[in-house]
């Protein structure tokens, strides 16, 4: 008896502590020690294996403490406000239309009968091709197809706008926001179709006896049930979309006007030829900034207005 | 209105077959244009990429597999994506029992640095990260394989958190009665029903780490050992070859593993929506 009740004390709790510290470990160490470095250095004068401030060369961060002067000439420098720039628009664009498409095929794919599963691995294709191979196949399009036979001067019918868009800064964003398209909203539907699939059907049996229409039991009965999963979904291609690296290197042809900004913190070093790497690491904080800010401000928006479904339950 | 029968169903599902069959054949047309063109004779590519092509040139792929050393890319790339599977799943399952099941003293530290190793970009520490490595060796398949593991273990240990936490004590206390430690408590008890979760979570997870570029990009040196998309980088973009080489390589680079993942997604999508309670229960209302 004194037995059982030594087992019932000790309940489950801290029961897996001690198994999930190399894990800790593991996250702590490759994850969080190379971010709290780089904080460091990006307010120091960094050079990569070196610091240099007044013309001296030092050993240790401590000493070429420089305050926020990376960031202020990271915000000076032209390519990188460039590439902010089509970062955001990008984003935004990408967000936009991957969602309104990812809702409309998943609620189409919802209220079919039969054949839906069909469409489902149909429209997941292209989410299983990888950024390069992505960014390759639409540079193909774009370049022989559009360029060439649809909308160039001996095509089908010739429109200059449409012609050769990875060769300018304008409408680049919108051709490489088609192509991120392309892959999100395969996967975006999946997640749009499992959660339109939860909602139990007497809500609408009863809303349609109740005599709504269909925008009325759109609004009231599916919409609040995927406020969840369109925060989700928009959390998901907003941090997708800014971290867009693949298709900027394949489709773009060197062009300093039109990357994104990973690939502009990657290309930076090969520019000079000691890098200045306390101003790139600041600009990489930045980038961390900005999607960090969309998780957050994402994040506390959908807390406060999804509905629990394990109430249903 | 109520359950209507097979036929009147189909007829009011036809607008929407139709409209979706136009929309896949959308999403589908770059691949086959890919597929066609990729096997067309070089000079037909530019002349007419829209057509079925007349003569199947088979010959470029098995040259351009050669030189950018499929099987061995192959090889490389699975072994990185088999082990960092494993890896992940395994730690994001012992994560999300220690996030679920543990006081607050080390809850709270231990949901904070999942949901930080979430929250921070690969792209964020790339420099300090690389020096870390270099300082270490690690700048090479291992040191890829541990990058992978702790970015994406953190990302899946949120999404079991939110699986494990509406789980029913009694069966934790009765594994505990029966003198379960954690591990066996885990595989025994946790993993039984996670499974849907464990497939879809793997399944995600190996896709991410088998098309990936930008990690293999930071961490391996050229030529060798390489992975799949690292070599499509290097043969089939850098220099400026003709749309046929292109093609070929992108083909060799892609299909291996769209159709691994092909298959997994139907099976894994199989399993969710049998799991989940099939259309018998559906009654046929137009849902919005």
């Amino acid at each position: 008896m004194i037995e059982v009740n030594r087992f019932m004390d000790r309940d489950y709790k801290n029961h897996f502590n001690r198994v999930s510290i190399p894990i800790v470990m593991l996250i702590a160490l490759v994850v969080l020690v190379p971010f709290v470095v780089g904080v460091l250095y990006s307010f120091t004068a960094w050079r990569g294996s070196f610091f240099f401030k007044d013309q001296t060369v030092y050993g240790s961060p401590f000493q070429a403490f420089v305050g926020v002067s990376n960031y202020v000439a990271a915000f000076h420098d032209i390519q990188f406000l460039k590439s902010l720039e089509n970062t955001v628009r990008f984003m935004l664009i990408c967000c936009v239309c991957s969602n309104a498409v990812a809702l409309l095929i998943a609620s189409l794919i919802n209220s079919l009968s039969c054949g839906s599963r069909f469409f489902r691995v149909v429209f997941v294709i292209p989410a299983l091709f990888g950024g390069l191979a992505t960014g390759v196949i639409w540079k193909f399009i774009f370049e022989v197809l559009m360029s060439r036979v649809l909308f160039g001067m001996v095509g089908v019918s010739p429109v200059m706008k449409f012609t050769y868009v990875t060769h300018g800064a304008m409408d680049f964003v919108y051709a490489m926001a088609i192509a991120e398209m392309w892959q999100m909203s395969g996967c975006l539907m999946i997640v749009y179709v499992a959660c339109l699939h939860k909602i139990p059907r007497n809500l609408y049996e009863a809303a349609y006896m109740d005599g709504a229409d269909k925008l009325s039991i759109f609004q009231c009965v599916t919409l609040p049930h995927m406020l969840p999963a369109i925060g989700g979904g928009v959390f998901i291609s907003l941090t997708w979309a800014v971290r867009a690296f693949e298709e900027n290197i394949a489709l773009i042809d060197g062009q300093n006007s039109m990357r994104l900004l990973t690939l502009q913190i990657i290309e930076e070093p090969s520019r000079v030829l000691a890098p200045d790497y306390g101003k790139l690491q600041a600009q990489s904080i930045v980038f961390f900034a900005l999607s960090a800010l969309i998780t957050m401000v994402l994040l506390g928006i959908v807390r406060r207005r999804g509905v629990d479904s394990y109430d249903d339950m | 209105m109520i359950c209507d029968g097979f036929w009147a169903r189909f007829k009011r599902d036809v607008f929407k077959h139709v409209l979706l069959m136009g929309l896949a054949c959308c999403v589908i047309f770059p691949v086959a244009l890919v597929l066609f063109n990729a096997f067309r004779p070089r000079d037909q590519i530019e002349a007419s990429p829209i057509c079925i092509p007349k003569q199947w040139n088979f010959s470029g792929i098995f040259a351009v597999a050669d030189q950018v050393g499929f099987w061995r890319a192959t090889l490389i790339t699975a072994l990185i994506t088999t082990i960092c599977v494993g890896i992940i799943v395994l730690g994001a399952a012992v994560l999300a029992c220690a996030m679920t099941w543990s006081e607050k003293n080390f809850a709270i530290p231990l949901k904070a640095l999942v949901v930080a190793g979430a929250l921070i970009p690969v792209q964020a520490v790339i420099f300090p990260m690389v020096n870390i490595a270099d300082s270490f060796a690690l700048r090479n398949v291992v040191g890829l394989i541990t990058v992978y593991s702790a970015f994406a273990t953190s990302v899946s240990a949120i999404v079991y958190y939110v699986f494990v936490r509406s789980f029913p004590g009694e069966l934790f206390d009765a594994a505990l009665l029966d003198g379960a430690g954690p591990i066996r408590m885990i595989f025994r008890v946790v993993f039984p029903r996670l499974r849907v979760v464990t497939a879809g979570l793997a399944a995600i997870n190996a896709l991410y780490i088998w098309n990936d570029f930008l990690l293999p990009f930071l961490f391996l040196d050229r030529p060798q050992p390489t992975t799949l998309m690292m070599g499509f980088y290097d043969y089939g973009i850098s220099e400026g070859l003709p749309w046929q080489d292109v093609l070929n390589q992108l083909i060799v680079a892609v299909v291996p593993g769209a159709l691994v993942f092909l298959i997994a997604y139907w099976s894994i999508d199989v399993a969710y929506h049998r799991h989940m309670g099939g259309n018998d229960l559906k009654c046929q209302y137009e849902n919005g």
